[in-house]
């Protein structure tokens, strides 16, 4: 023994080192595989009790959504006595919950909130809105805006501003949600650009969960951030909100192109023709993404004529532009003739 | 004779909702978790109505939507799905189905529709 | 004279050993940063729901392109399975890159295809397309295939870009299988940013010996071939805690040509995928990168770790050994054609981490390692070799490069867990232990060959070295480390 130490002495300091890192490094391997099978052994365990869980909950919700024949509050009682105990369980009966309330509207969503309530949820995901990881926080604010329950305004707020993006991104969805009026405030003082992750799901839930008056989209038109005006242009298409034609026929002539290409997109979605003319006098002095744009909204509510009456000679520089036309002279000119043959008089007027 | 429904959708939770819901209305329910299982029953099977999901494993609702109407014309469909984008809707139309229905739905308007569009193919 | 040898190997032992030194911190901080990168992944993610994705109409329509060479026997499955992919908005472009086989007919055959006569603007030139089929039936409305001459893959892909329609355009190779949720999931990181997204890329997985049906992964199995199970490891240990950690400080190079998605008009103003090239997947992606710096706009690249997207991996040593000398004649094409970022602050991370990185640590590793050995073997001729410290240096060495591998092995199975058998692990942990023996020699020879490879066919640039090289990347096998 007392030989090895004093071996181990007379070696320069590299080698000392590399023999301590070497066992550091051996320990360190052994370690991460007795890990990975610790791992594997609580994940397996986790996937049995899960899909078990799993089964038990989708025969009781669904018996409890539909079957009048269902003792209610015996099964009930039953459950949470057996099954929602841990957190590891709870977390699984509210994804359940979440994916029933997903796919069914109308009584049953009330019945799902009820259900919600009566296992205990609630505390437990308001007790996650006070968490100090984050993850938490957006999650239980998921769990909140999906079900339309109200938490308490005092743990709401505070989320409104929090650190993270996630969950300040909840946060809006859970009060658009939940609003009864005006549920896009926050845009009035909104700090960053919409991304558009964010402009989907803000569509998604005035769309299919805000149950309240859909505001008018003028009031944003004006608004200094670009996304945000983009977004209002789009949804008076989506929300038919034909009293805003005149305000988008003025932001047709925008100074950014990213707004003049939203507002025509627009209003050829809520297929106001009158926008043709318009833009067939903008055509010639117009960028080529705007160009594409116009004849887009050619092929979509224009005609043969209106296509005839642009200014195209500067469009042949642009390849991709002048092949896009190409195809639409094209499909223009084969409906033509099949009216031709069907005896109609549009191709006397187009000619 | 009982009136046999095939049910073809991915998802268990809409599957047994759905199969609650029509077996108490008194149909017989037959269900297909995927595309390929769907085609294995419709070739050998007959139904008087087929409700399907659009995007399905192996094959896709609107490939089974075309194979029914081209081999098995008269069997009323109806599409369930998640998409309710004007394109995907009116291109399902065009393809011959009876109704569409988006999810999340309801199941008593959908007991409703099935109803109906039984009542319109005889 | 004596004293005088005595210095000279000490200098070069020590040079041999802080290069070891550096590269092993290199990837104890690559692992770091993967961990983190990942935990924050699955924390992010683990909520949300698709739905109002699925429902969207303002989702990005996507253009998937597929190039195919030869592939009538799995052609018409691999169509199938991709028309079952879950997303609202798509089109499948298939380009028949000039088969001598049935691939065109049985297409055309199974999807009712007809010729249709659609103008389309050649953005990027490519070699002379024959036509464009549509199918008849509603059902494959979104599919369309271009057949071409033959001009390599690259050209192919060119082919496909110039006539997708869409603003995204995703490139696989035609064999892999992927995911239905794959485009949903790919698509993120161009949503929910406020930079511009130029692309964003996956991870891949090995499907050798995988059960698969009908273009879908039914079963998750090991492969019964070591150097499919080897690079199994080598393929955690890229994606989980390589590119893991380079998409943490946005320092991507690569996206692998199996599976990626770009933003088609930062392509396009690229020019495209390079044909002069065998690594054109990484080299476009540099180009990309470094338009968008000179350019002086805000951008990222993303990067997704869920398993999306299954490939098979050559378990042929002689297949294999082809495609890494290929491989590392691409990256060196790659880092030459762009030498001016190495070391350039107006490039940023790309000039200042990336491009050193793969100077040093992918291109010259296997060099330096190479001259190492013959430095050893030198001593060894002359009697200079102590062979106690050189086993305590050998145990270093291996006890790292197990560790390392351990580690990989250890993300795997705290993220996504793939390969569900105890029995597999235990294969993996063997195979760990093994690799650096009877894989990592062999791998390493590769890279020199590819460097000979790059310094022979340096000399004869020109057509001559290209023609017969067209169709190789459609070997089985593509897929980059």
């Amino acid at each position: 023994m007392n030989y090895l130490f004093s071996l181990f002495d007379s070696w320069p300091f590299i080698v000392k080192l590399n023999l301590i890192l070497s066992i550091l490094f051996f320990s360190l391997a052994i370690w991460l595989i007795g890990s990975v099978y610790y791992i594997r052994y609580t994940k397996t365990i986790m996937n049995i009790k899960r899909r078990e869980l799993e089964k038990t909950l989708l025969d009781f919700i669904s018996s409890y959504l539909f079957d009048e024949n269902f003792d209610k509050s015996s099964e009930l009682t039953k459950l949470k006595k057996t099954h929602i105990n841990t957190e590891f369980n709870l977390k699984i009966t509210i994804k359940q919950l979440l994916i029933f309330n997903e796919n069914l509207k109308g009584a049953s969503t009330e019945i799902l909130k009820e259900l919600f309530m009566f296992l205990g949820l609630y505390e437990y995901v308001v007790s996650d809105l006070k968490s100090r990881a984050w993850e938490k926080k957006a999650r239980a604010l998921h769990v909140f805006s999906q079900l339309y329950i109200k938490a308490p305004e005092e743990v709401i707020s505070p989320l409104i501003n929090d650190q993270r993006l996630e969950v300040r991104q909840q946060a809006v969805l859970y009060i658009l949600n939940l609003s009864e009026t005006n549920p896009l405030e926050f845009l009035n003082t909104l700090q960053d650009e919409l991304t558009l992750w964010q402009q989907i799901y803000m569509e998604h839930s005035l769309k299919n969960s805000f149950k309240g008056e859909i505001p008018n989209f003028s009031q944003w038109t004006s608004h200094p951030m670009s996304s945000v005006v983009r977004f209002s242009i789009r949804m008076m298409s989506e929300f038919n909100q034909f009293q805003n034609i005149p305000i988008l026929m003025t932001l047709i002539d925008h100074n950014e192109e990213s707004v003049r290409k939203a507002a025509i997109h627009s209003l050829s979605k809520m297929g106001h023709i009158d926008l043709i003319p318009k833009l067939i006098s903008k055509f010639k002095n117009e960028t080529p993404v705007i160009k594409k744009e116009i004849l887009k909204t050619i092929n979509h509510i224009g005609s043969y004529n209106h296509l005839l009456a642009l200014e195209v000679k500067e469009i042949t520089e642009n390849k991709s532009l002048y092949t896009y036309y190409s195809s639409l002279e094209q499909y223009f000119k084969s409906t033509l003739s099949i009216k031709l043959n069907m005896g109609d008089l549009t191709v006397k007027e187009a000619s | 004779m009982k009136k046999r429904i095939l049910i073809i959708e991915d998802n268990p939770m809409v599957v047994k909702s759905l199969a609650f819901k029509l077996i108490r209305d008194g149909y017989e329910v037959v269900t297909a978790a995927d595309g390929r299982d769907a085609m294995e029953r419709l070739k050998t099977e007959r139904f008087s109505l087929i409700l399907t999901d659009l995007m399905l494993p192996f094959i896709s609702g609107s490939q089974l939507i075309e194979y029914i109407k081209k081999n098995i014309p008269g069997v009323p469909i109806i599409v369930l799905s998640t998409s309710n984008q004007d394109d995907i809707i009116t291109d399902a139309f065009n393809m011959g189905v009876d109704d569409f229905i988006t999810k999340p739905f309801s199941p008593n308007e959908l007991s409703l529709r099935v109803r109906r569009t039984l009542a319109n193919t005889n | 004279m004596d004293i005088n040898f005595h210095q000279i190997t000490e200098i070069t032992s020590w040079l041999f050993f802080s290069y070891g030194l550096f590269i092993c911190t290199g990837y104890f901080f690559s692992a770091i940063f993967s961990l983190i990168e990942l935990r924050d992944y699955k924390k992010r993610h683990n909520f949300e729901d698709e739905v109002a994705l699925l429902k969207s109409s303002n989702l990005p329509q996507i253009s998937v392109l597929a190039p195919a060479y030869n592939e009538e026997v799995n052609a018409v499955e691999n169509v199938r399975s991709l028309l079952t992919l879950d997303y609202p908005s798509f089109e499948i472009i298939i380009i028949n890159d000039g088969s001598t086989d049935g691939t065109l007919q049985i297409l055309l055959d199974t999807f009712d295809m007809v010729l249709e006569a659609m103008p389309y603007y050649e953005a990027i030139p490519t070699k002379k397309v024959r036509g464009v089929y549509v199918s008849k039936q509603n059902a494959y409305k979104n599919l369309k295939i271009i057949d071409k001459e033959n001009g390599g893959k690259a050209d192919a892909l060119n082919a496909g870009i110039n006539i997708s329609q869409h603003p995204k355009i995703c490139c696989i190779d035609v064999d892999c299988v992927l995911e239905r949720d794959a485009l949903l999931k790919l698509i993120r990181p161009f949503l929910n940013n406020e930079k511009k997204v130029i692309a964003s890329g996956g991870i891949i997985r090995i499907a050798n010996n995988c059960i698969i049906e009908d273009g879908r992964i039914i079963e998750v199995k090991l492969p019964n071939s070591f150097a499919a199970r080897a690079q199994i490891l080598e393929y955690f240990r890229a994606f989980l805690m390589g590119r893991m950690a380079w998409s943490k400080i946005d320092g991507l190079l690569l996206i692998s040509g199996a599976f990626g998605m770009f933003d088609k008009e930062t392509v396009i103003d690229v020019g495209g995928y390079s044909t002069k090239t065998v690594g054109e997947d990484m080299e476009l992606l540099v180009r990309m990168r470094r338009m968008m710096q000179e350019k002086n706009i805000a951008y990222t690249v993303g990067f997704i770790p869920d398993p999306l997207c299954w490939t098979e991996v050559p378990q042929d040593w002689k297949v294999l050994y082809r495609q890494r000398t290929r491989w590392t004649r691409g990256t060196i094409e790659t880092l030459l054609t762009h030498k001016r970022l190495l070391f350039n602050p107006k490039y940023k991370i790309l000039g200042l981490l990336s491009a050193p990185y793969w100077v040093f640590f992918e291109w010259l590793a296997p060099i330096i390692e190479f001259f190492g050995l013959l430095y050893f073997t030198m001593l060894l001729a002359m009697g200079q070799i102590d062979w106690l410290i050189v086993g305590i240096f050998f145990s270093l060495v291996y006890s790292f490069s197990i560790l390392f591998s351990l580690t990989a092995l250890y993300f795997e199975e705290f993220s996504f867990q793939q390969y569900k058998k105890p029995k597999y692990m235990l294969i993996l942990i063997g195979t760990a232990l093994l690799e650096p023996f009877l894989y990592h020699p062999f791998v390493m020879w590769a890279a020199i060959k590819g460097n000979i490879d790059f310094l022979r066919g340096k000399k004869s640039w020109g057509e001559m070295s290209r023609k017969g090289l067209t169709n190789r990347d459609y070997r089985k096998d593509k897929p980059k480390k």
